[in-house]
């Protein structure tokens, strides 16, 4: 940046595709440094969101992939509301996220999934989760209904093979896509501190900034619902774990009881209010929570909250001793994962977990992090 | 020979008077305040050249004194205009002064000896006191003395005075005034004008910082306006030109000044108001004039330095005098509690991350806003200036024919572009009244 025989190639191309990909107001940006000025990030973490926004409108690619702060943006939008000129940069990050994250992935399927249309995405995500219907409902019935007969629900390792396998592919994608974004993000930045420093580093941010967030009410109610969906699924991950390595915890009745249902619930309710503040949008709402946000993110919300459902649907059936119908939920549960797993979580949204861990463990190696 | 009235005494409407005047028509300027002269009187500088404002206004404003066909109407207000090009009728509201001034000599005897002494003075933005019978500033045209009626002991007296007193209260400009001038019986009057042509050069005011509670304007002591800035440096200011700091009286070792408040930002203003890059650049210069050892920086989204001699301005005061410039906009300034100094908060763009500087004064550049408010029959643009008939080939025409517009509250600009407008206007008002010939009265 600061190099004056430095040569950087533009690609004039990249501010109509990242509008396209949801950064509307990219270019009423006139580069005034508010949004970075009143971010409760910046205090603490050495970035310039105002920067990615001018790598953005001149398509300075090379600079944008290797870009961390829009990985590091959370999108409370304090940076929408007292921007002058009336664009919203946290809505421009989002989309330059997108852009990031179609470069990072090697298969193209990201930049389809991130470029079509909601209608395109439901009807692929439909067609594969009619193919993972029908192994289920079509392949395993018999076994279903046989296992449905002994009126107990004992998941035998066989149901489990399809979605174990559409999730060791998405984790190849995953990794590899995550390899590439390391690269891209590490190159120009020394590292200046070891690894352990650099996780104490996010660690005591992380919880500074969240503190912080907490005392605002509308950042508080983005928080508590991410929060909710990341222990929703942390707590399945941990549930299929231990059931792996350690089976004999279901027998424990009560604890592994009270496990699964906070489970479900908290992933239902994590997914479900975000998706019902979108259906009642009104101009005033934040971005995040308007209708006409982009289709991926929509998708994020659409593919979770069906599993959420079923899960809930599995233990209450199951409680219920309806055993045939707690089944068929499972079943139902299955297929729903293996779209998501296949598309969402290998290739949509889900896929900023991965990205900002590695763009925060640059940037604290790289001593962006101030104050430590 | 049919009459022009221009409402608004200020350097624009001063210079269409006098060009009207020098053809022989005869010329109404009606003002709001008890003096001529505009925002132009307020400033102790001009940019490029850093002539003494009031050095080169004030010759102006003595001129319109020596045209018999230059009438003044001072602290008035126009109420309502009707008719068409060559004869509009206007009504002229006639705030009292409660003095006479056939009789007045502008000696200022009364202004001493007023007993009231805490009222804020608008001439030096509240940053000084006046009494409450005042003659506006030392160089007034007409140099007339006013009684502020909200203030005075004997229009406007305390509750509990007045119930104590038997007879009226003090009268003690009164009894002082060598003229016999004072006259507490005053009413408002209405004069009624046929007038061939109308120029409005009703000027702007100052945005209100207030409105930004982020830059703790009015909150915090050591944050001044650029214009409360300009009375400070002025000689004739509440500190016979001492910069000192409102907390605590000493001079101010560093001082940043903050661009584009108000200006440029559609939560605002979405305007650019011009004068600004140059009026902060302008009273840097004026503070190291005046502090050899201080530290003057100013924070600007873009420099605008478009007239004539206005770079070479701008070049001087980077190398001659040392004024840094640095790209970004302040979006916070925070008062340390113990030393009343400010931080301000903002991104360096040109080192890419938020930085926070510490200053012991700040001035913020805040944008104007027309004078637009009249009851003028004339078309206004969105954000509030009166709408030019053709920007490009008909500058100073407005949407109705006769009214012409000058200065500030047609678009923002500086003194020279509102000077050029006026002689412009002038001779297209003249046009229309020497087409016209219709008489002219004043009815009581």
């Amino acid at each position: 940046m600061n190099g004056g025989s430095e040569f950087i190639s533009v690609n004039p191309d990249v501010n109509r595709t990242v509008i396209t990909l949801g950064g509307k107001s990219l270019l009423e940006c006139y580069q005034c440094g508010s949004c970075t000025a009143v971010c409760p990030l910046s205090e603490a973490l050495d970035v310039s969101f105002r920067r990615a926004i001018r790598y953005t409108q001149l398509g300075v690619e090379e600079k944008i992939l290797g870009d961390i702060s829009p990985w590091s943006c959370n999108l409370h939008g304090d940076c929408t509301d007292s921007c002058p000129r009336g664009a919203s940069p946290s809505e421009i990050l989002a989309a330059i996220r997108r852009y990031q994250s179609i470069k990072y992935d090697w298969t193209g399927i990201a930049k389809w999934w991130n470029n079509s249309s909601l209608m395109a995405k439901l009807f692929v995500y439909s067609a594969l989760l009619a193919l993972s219907l029908l192994i289920f409902f079509g392949y395993y019935w018999q076994k279903i209904l046989s296992y449905a007969s002994t009126g107990k629900l004992v998941v035998f390792s066989e149901l489990l093979i399809p979605v174990a396998v559409a999730f060791f592919v998405s984790l190849v994608f995953l990794a590899s896509n995550g390899y590439r974004a390391y690269k891209f993000m590490s190159k120009d930045k020394k590292a200046k501190i070891g690894f352990i420093k650099s996780l104490r580093v996010i660690a005591s941010f992380f919880m500074k900034l969240e503190t912080e967030a907490m005392g605002v009410p509308h950042k508080r109610e983005r928080i508590l619902e991410h929060a909710l969906i990341l222990i929703g699924i942390g707590l399945f991950i941990l549930l299929g774990a231990l059931y792996l390595i350690y089976p004999k915890f279901f027998d424990y009745e009560v604890i592994s009881r009270a496990l699964i249902y906070s489970a479900s619930l908290t992933l239902l309710i994590g997914v479900g209010s975000p998706l019902i503040k979108r259906l009642g949008s009104s101009e005033k709402t934040h971005w995040y929570y308007k209708r006409f946000t982009h289709s991926v993110d929509w998708m994020s919300l659409l593919t979770l909250f069906p599993i959420a459902v079923m899960a809930l649907l599995l233990f209450i059936f199951y409680d219920l001793s309806m055993i045939l119908y707690a089944y068929i939920a499972f079943a139902l549960l299955l297929s729903f994962l293996i779209p998501f797993l296949l598309l969402e979580f290998a290739f949509g949204k889900h896929t900023h977990w991965l990205y900002k861990v590695i763009a925060y463990y640059i940037g604290a190696r790289a001593g962006y992090f101030r104050g430590e | 020979m049919s009459s022009v009235l221009i409402i608004g005494g200020g350097v624009a409407g001063i210079q269409a008077a006098l060009d009207l005047a020098e053809q022989g028509i005869e010329v109404y300027l009606v003002d709001k305040a008890p003096s001529v002269g505009g925002k132009m009187a307020y400033l102790d500088k001009t940019f490029p050249t850093l002539d003494c404002a009031l050095c080169i206004l004030a010759p102006k404003m003595a001129a319109l004194l020596r045209y018999p066909n230059i009438k003044l109407i001072m602290n008035s207000e126009v109420q309502d205009v009707s008719g068409r090009a060559g004869n509009f009728k206007v009504k002229i509201l006639k705030k009292p002064t409660y003095v006479d001034w056939s009789k007045c000599n502008g000696c200022a005897v009364c202004t001493e000896k007023c007993p009231v002494k805490d009222v804020p003075n608008e001439y030096n933005m509240g940053l000084s006191n006046r009494r409450a019978i005042y003659i506006m500033f030392p160089q007034a045209v007409p140099k007339r003395a006013i009684i502020d009626a909200e203030h005075c002991m004997r229009l406007n007296p305390p509750p509990k005075a007045k119930e104590k007193a038997k007879g009226p209260l003090c009268g003690v400009c009164q009894r002082v005034c060598p003229t016999k001038a004072i006259d507490y019986e005053q009413k408002p009057e209405i004069i009624e004008l046929n007038v061939a042509s109308l120029i409005i050069a009703t000027g702007m005011e100052l945005y209100d910082p207030r409105n930004m509670p982020e830059l703790g304007y009015g909150k915090h002591q050591n944050v001044y306006t650029n214009l409360e800035f300009e009375r400070l440096v002025s000689a004739t200011g509440p500190t016979n030109g001492e910069i000192v700091r409102k907390s605590d009286g000493k001079h101010p070792k560093k001082i940043a000044w903050i661009q584009c408040v108000g200006s440029r930002d559609i939560r605002f203003n979405h305007y650019c108001s011009a004068y600004c890059c140059m009026a902060a650049t302008k009273q840097a210069i004026l503070a190291k004039e005046h502090l050899s050892d201080v530290q003057c920086t100013i924070y600007y989204m873009d420099i605008r330095a478009f007239g004539k001699g206005f770079n070479e301005f701008l070049e001087r005061a980077k190398k001659e005098f040392g004024i840094n410039y640095i790209r970004g906009k302040v979006v916070r300034i925070d008062e340390i509690p113990e030393t009343k100094n400010l931080k301000i908060i903002y991104e360096d763009t040109a080192e890419s991350y938020l930085k926070m500087d510490e200053y012991d004064m700040v001035v913020l550049s805040v944008a104007i806003t027309p004078n637009s408010k009249l009851p003028v029959p004339v078309e206004l643009t969105e954000d509030g200036f009166i709408k030019m008939k053709d920007p490009y080939l008909d500058p100073v025409s407005t949407s109705a024919e006769g009214i012409f517009v000058v200065g500030a509250v047609a678009g923002a600009k500086d003194i020279p572009d509102s000077v050029t407008e006026a002689s412009a206007a002038a001779a297209r008002a003249a046009l229309i009244a020497k087409r016209f010939s219709c008489p002219t009265e004043v009815v009581k």
